[in-house]
């Protein structure tokens, strides 16, 4: 095989490398309420080091530690097998 | 107002009774409240450490004082402040924050209430049906009361 053939082979197949390269996985789209705005990044997180931060941390991704999921118990009160449940939906404001 | 004044007459007459199983979950809405994803995070953490509800309380009444709410790290020392007055663990409270530990927990918390039909806080489900708003407790006691005959 010619030099010149093999030169247009091994530039053919950096081309093809290059294009599998640059297709790369897109980052998944932000999710949204219902109402169309967005939902709160709830994986971010303020980093809580000696200087002060202006804003929150950059995102963690979730489950990332292997930590079990919390217990619903732990944010309850009373018997589970009450008559009535209510559920308080809050941010602590 | 409903976390000082009319939860813990609930507790008094309908948790502790029987009757009522209170349960929380968070709903972040950080675009009016900033400081609420980290409480989120901060209250999820004490409750690994079952000191949940004395979080809870001493979250909402730090809010009220305008001790917290900007979600930097003037938030965060206050919160493990108020770690450290609760008895609980500080540098586990701060290694769990750290650690971004109940990230999917939240998320899941508001997936589920936004499907639900919650859309501002404070909400409640009482029994399945969306209570809006902070009522006071005679309100509350109305609807419990109406609930208890219809089982």
């Amino acid at each position: 095989m010619s030099m010149v053939k093999v030169a247009s082979v091994y530039t053919l197949m950096l081309a093809c490398l290059l294009v599998i390269v640059a297709c790369g996985k897109e980052a998944p789209p932000r999710a949204t309420r219902p109402d169309g705005t967005s939902t709160p990044q709830a994986s971010r997180v303020p980093q809580p080091i000696e200087t002060p931060t202006e804003s929150l941390v950059s995102a963690a991704p979730p489950d990332s530690t292997g930590f079990a999921p919390l217990l619903d118990e732990r944010r309850a009160m009373g018997d589970p097998h009450a008559p009535i449940m209510v559920i308080e939906y809050g941010d602590y404001q | 107002m409903f976390v000082r004044e009319t939860k813990p007459q609930i507790e008094e007459q309908y948790i502790k009774t029987g009757k009522v199983y209170f349960v929380h979950r968070d709903f972040p809405l950080t675009d009016v409240h900033p400081g609420a994803l980290l409480a989120a995070h901060v209250a999820n953490c004490a409750a690994a450490q079952n000191g949940f509800w004395p979080m809870h309380d001493q979250l909402f009444a730090g809010q009220v004082a305008g001790e917290w709410n900007n979600s930097r790290q003037s938030d965060v020392n206050r919160f493990l402040e108020y770690t450290q007055s609760l008895g609980l663990d500080v540098a586990e409270m701060t290694r769990c924050i750290s650690d971004n530990r109940y990230a999917s927990q939240i998320e899941a918390d508001f997936r589920e209430a936004a499907e639900k039909g919650v859309r501002s806080t404070p909400s409640f489900l009482v029994n399945g049906t969306l209570i809006v708003g902070a009522y006071p407790f005679s309100a509350w006691q109305e609807i419990l009361d109406k609930q208890l005959a219809q089982q």
